[in-house]
């Protein structure tokens, strides 16, 4: 962004107390304006593209960021600010990737051990039977009389599920 | 009392001898206008202390209806509000206020030389926001009480419960803003208003603590107020942000909610270390082991603190990666946690021991984070979580760790700092009767609870089974032991202003700043601004040794 503002040179947050009104040209703001409307047309024209449920996310997140940066580059002219405050605001970004990107682990993988727990279903009644036959490597010579018995413990069968071990 | 300094040996000019906060202006409205951080941080004590008398009221309600399996002294949604009202009132009218508003308000500037903290006005601000949402609190217990638990879990707090549950989310949000402001003001304060030659390492280690608390409150708090506010929301207006019949993720309302909470708990831990820091360095006689340790240690805290929040979700339905990823984060916390614990006991190794009231307090805190400290590893654990995920094991664990290190250091630090603050000795064998009563009666209460745990009885469980009644009874028992050494506290405390011997300046011979001006300080702390010259915790003598 060249400007040619004298008091640009100050910078903000100099600590000398000499505070001087950071002033931009208007265009500087009409621009940054119409950039920030763009880039919410993007963001509703992204959503109608299929880009997988990650991929969609991925592109919201991005533009979210970049309107985010715009505004806090040139509306709050942290550009041209002290730097510490630019660490600050960094700082913030990373603070906000941990607490979105850590809940992701939880909102992406809801739910995958519940089709490894189908594949080696548990006897409630005899827990530890079940972890011999599903959980660890059996013989499979001990594991195949096992196996020809029920598969569905919870209809009633005392026998444990027991499926020769997959993995 | 090594130490007896006078007022006068302080070199005091006439004209400030006798004057002092407390006398320098009378009436309400110069309370109620003031901007001295030391009267703001009296009217926060004084305010949390009702907050934890509520509380406390409460919790003896709650193990009195506990006495016996089936109903003993309330029906059963009387006793969801009672526990509800006990852990609100506790957590965001006591312990997060506590040590940070009252004592880190009252003592901050004067650890650091300054007059007063950085914003005076936005201090004061923080207090009446700490007011109205205080009010807001109590407001939702006269017009219905809230029986959603202190965490507010939804659906049943979005869409169920008939209580008041609005009033009391927004007083624990109009809250938050007080918290904020006053972390804020902590952090600028310590930035810019170290008096010549208090360098960060000069530093006493409570103003550490408080640094790190401080950051934990500007950047979590804001995110219990969204999450609350969209709580509202979504009672209000129907919303669907956290309920599944909405279109909403329940599980997503517990990420957002321990993503302040967990920070939370060590908002209310992390001043009780520097509290308990204080007291350890001055009853030792000597100067810290592993001063930077301990700061640092604070400061690791206090990030790691952002890292672990899913631990309390074990049971949630969140992913197993998620439960895998936290359970390994969450042992990260005991690292630097044993790193204060051993560079405490490295303070007291050696150390010319001198057991004053406030020091029987401080070794209370060792003992009892100890216990809440080590048995918040057998909970990060995954497979044994699942056992004990909401028993009373858990209820034990997180009293050990709120109650038995925060209250215990909070009294202490109290118990510390009494004299500065108020100019008056206290009766220091009642205040052992009551320190007494208090450790007994604490253990007995909880220690109880998590043998009940280990044994399969659930939390917030109205009627039990008859076989957990006998240690439900002794629990009950212990709790009436800990009321009465609270009562007596209050009571040696409070008898101490009308009848206690003035207070010298230094009564515990502590090395620290704060201790270096008259008792009670005047109203712009010193007479002349100090200028620092010794080490954290050094003592004249062992500057020329």
């Amino acid at each position: 962004m060249s400007t040619s503002h004298a008091e640009h040179d100050h910078g903000h947050g100099s600590g000398n107390g000499d505070h001087v009104p950071h002033v931009l040209p208007f265009k500087v703001y009409i621009g940054t304006f119409s950039t920030l409307l763009f880039l919410t047309v993007v963001t509703v024209g992204a959503s109608y593209v299929d880009l997988g449920h990650m991929g969609n996310l991925i592109v919201a997140l991005l533009i979210a960021t970049i309107k985010a940066s715009v505004v806090a580059l040139i509306f709050m002219h942290l550009k041209w600010d002290h730097k510490f405050h630019a660490i600050i605001f960094v700082s913030a970004l990373l603070f906000l990737a941990v607490f979105i990107g850590i809940t992701m682990s939880d909102t992406q993988f809801r739910g995958e051990a519940e089709a490894i727990e189908a594949k080696n279903p548990v006897d409630l009644k005899d827990p530890f039977k079940a972890e011999r036959a599903g959980d660890v490597a059996v013989p499979k010579a001990a594991a195949a009389p096992a196996a020809a018995g029920s598969a569905a413990p919870a209809a009633g069968s005392a026998a444990p599920a027991a499926t020769p071990a997959k993995h | 009392m090594a130490n007896t300094a006078t007022v006068d040996e302080l070199g005091h000019s006439p004209e400030v001898r006798g004057k002092n906060y407390l006398n320098q202006t009378a009436g309400v409205w110069s309370w109620l206008t003031t901007v001295d951080h030391k009267r703001i941080g009296i009217m926060y004590l004084v305010s949390v202390l009702v907050g934890f008398g509520l509380g406390g009221i409460f919790a003896l309600l709650v193990r009195l209806e506990l006495l016996t399996a089936k109903k003993t002294i309330m029906d059963a949604s009387q006793y969801n509000q009672a526990f509800t009202l006990h852990g609100a009132a506790m957590v965001f009218l006591f312990i997060i206020p506590s040590i940070p508003a009252s004592l880190g308000n009252f003592f901050l500037p004067l650890m650091i030389g300054a007059k007063d903290v950085a914003f005076p006005r936005l201090n004061l601000l923080s207090l009446y926001l700490y007011w109205i949402g205080a009010i807001f609190m109590l407001a939702a217990i006269v017009t219905g009480g809230v029986d959603t638990g202190w965490t507010f879990y939804v659906p049943y707090a979005s869409g169920v419960s008939t209580t008041s549950v609005i009033s009391a989310t927004f007083g624990v949000f109009v809250m938050g803003f007080s918290s904020i402001l006053t972390g804020l003001n902590f952090i600028v304060t310590l930035h810019k208003l170290r008096a010549p030659g208090m360098s960060w390492y000069r530093m006493p280690l409570f103003l550490w603590s408080l640094y790190a608390t401080s950051i934990i409150q500007v950047l979590a708090t804001p995110v219990l107020g969204i999450t609350l506010l969209l709580l509202i929301f979504e009672r209000a207006f129907h919303i669907g942000i956290f309920d599944p019949t909405l279109g909403g993720d329940p599980v997503l309302f517990q990420h957002f909610f321990w993503f302040y909470s967990h920070p939370a708990v060590y908002i209310m831990i992390l001043p009780g270390m520097g509290v308990a820091t204080e007291i350890l360095a001055t009853n030792s006689q000597r100067r810290v082991f592993g001063y930077k340790a301990i700061a640092f240690s604070s400061v690791a805290i206090a990030l790691v603190s952002f890292l672990v929040w899913g631990h309390h979700m074990f049971v949630s339905g969140q992913s197993e990666l998620s439960s895998a990823i936290f359970s390994f984060l969450t042992f990260f916390v005991a690292i630097p946690s044993g790193v204060k614990m051993f560079n405490w006991l490295g303070t007291l190794w050696g150390g010319s021991i001198r057991f004053t009231v406030p020091m029987l307090y401080g070794i209370a805190f060792l003992f009892l984070f100890g216990i809440g400290g080590l048995t918040g590893l057998f909970l990060g654990m995954l497979s044994v979580d699942l056992h004990l995920h909401d028993t009373y094991f858990v209820v034990a664990h997180f009293h050990y760790v709120m109650m038995g290190s925060t209250a215990i250091a909070f009294f202490g630090g109290l118990h510390h700092w009494w004299p500065k603050m108020t100019g008056k000795m206290y009766d220091e064998k009642l205040a052992r009767v009551g320190f007494a009563l208090t450790f007994i009666g604490f253990n007995w209460t909880f220690f109880t609870q998590f043998i009940l745990g280990t044994r399969g009885m659930p939390r917030r469980y109205y009627n039990y089974l008859d076989q957990y009644q006998p240690l439900h009874a002794f629990s009950t028992y212990g709790s009436w032991v800990l009321g009465l050494g609270f009562l007596i506290t209050f009571i040696c405390l409070a008898r101490s202003l009308k009848t206690g011997a003035p207070a010298p300046a230094n009564p515990w011979d502590s090395a620290t700043l704060e201790w270096q001006t008259q008792s009670p300080p005047i109203t712009e702390n010193f007479e002349k601004a100090p200028i620092v010259t010794l080490d954290a915790y050094e003592r004249p003598a062992e500057e020329t040794a």
